[in-house]
């Protein structure tokens, strides 16, 4: 069982810190190290090295930029890379969503035909007569008026 | 109200605006965590983290869905890092950054004198910033790959299955590259008294 060279022990490591080590194995590591004393030294190098880099990446990186004022900052780089096609400053068609202006443009359009159907001289309130040169719905002075062949 | 991925992915090929809001919202700390530790300096992680998200609007329509967006997105991260980092040290770019050691995580200033002569005092609280500026400044150290996979695994939390994903690496060969990295990693913070 405890056959395990110095490099194959140390090569286990790893496995064992990230708890991969199948049990087996790590039997044959324990093997070792309770018997090698410079694999034993290099482990606790190992593990305290482990712990030095866990406690450092918790800590939040100093200097990290603001959140908004970094966000802030992109979309003006994306507004002036593309010419403001996004990002850029918008009219009102841009900034109302789409569900609104379908709305309003229902709404205005509901507010002219109802206008227009209440107007006494609108063409909605009665039908456009047909005016047909040569026909009977001519008056009869305009009849006359016509050039003949 | 925050927009499930699927939505927000649809939203963000529509070139939605407010998709892209929500999307820089919700990941910039975890690039800006990325980033900074890769290049160790903070006004550059941040310009870095800028092309990044510009690059995901330009090319969310290349995003296939086959990932989270959140590893797609470390991916773009990370090749945006490695070519700044190539094109910085043709230039020599030094990674000192004055970044203030006594601010709450700070990060470290690669180079120069030891760090402990640094950083004077034998308080608890700065003895742990002093702790923290040694890991940053073994990790600086390291070589790309390597601090790459130290940084996505140990200092980010990423899975195994997520790192395959942002390296494009298999993963037998993510593991073995990162326990070399960890090995070299803690020999360099061995050397420091670590």
């Amino acid at each position: 069982m405890n056959d395990l060279t110095h490099e194959q022990a140390q090569e286990l490591f790893s496995d064992r810190y990230d708890g991969t080590l199948a049990p087996e194995r790590d039997a044959e590591l324990a093997a070792h190290l309770a018997s090698c004393e410079p694999c034993r030294r290099e482990q606790t190098e190992f593990e305290d090295a482990m712990k030095a880099v866990k406690t450092a990446s918790v800590k939040r990186p100093a200097k990290a930029p603001d959140q908004k004022e970094f966000t802030a900052r992109v979309e003006r780089t994306l507004s002036a890379r593309s010419d403001g096609r996004f990002f850029g400053p918008k009219g009102i068609w841009g900034t109302m969503p789409m569900a609104i202006i379908s709305l309003l443009m229902l709404a205005i359009t509901l507010a002219i035909y109802l206008i227009a159907k209440r107007s006494t001289t609108g063409s909605l309130k009665e039908p456009i007569q047909r005016r047909d040169h040569g026909g009977e719905q001519l008056p009869r002075d305009l009849r006359n008026e016509l050039p003949r062949p | 109200m925050a927009l499930d991925e699927a939505t927000l992915i649809k939203r963000l090929r529509e070139r939605d605006e407010r998709a892209f809001r929500q999307l820089v919202d919700e990941h910039q700390n975890r690039v800006f965590g990325l980033l900074v530790r890769m290049i160790g300096n903070a006004s550059e992680a941040e310009d870095l983290m800028q092309e990044v998200f510009i690059q995901v609007f330009k090319a969310i329509d290349q995003f296939r869905g086959d990932a989270k967006l959140s590893t797609w997105l470390y991916r773009i991260a990370a090749n945006t890092c490695k070519n700044r980092m190539k094109y910085l040290n043709r230039r020599s770019y030094s990674k000192t950054d004055a970044l203030d050691p006594t601010t709450e995580g700070a990060e470290v200033e690669a180079g120069g004198q030891p760090l402990a002569a640094r950083v004077p005092t034998p308080d608890r609280m700065l003895e742990g910033q002093q702790l923290d500026a040694i890991v940053q400044e073994a990790i600086a150290t390291l070589d790309e790959d390597h601090k790459l996979l130290v940084v996505l695994r140990d200092m980010q939390d990423l899975s195994y299955e997520e790192i395959c994903e942002v390296t494009g690496l298999n993963e037998g060969t993510v593991k073995s590259r990162l326990h070399r990295a960890r090995m070299a990693l803690k020999e360099k913070l061995a050397k420091r008294g670590v």
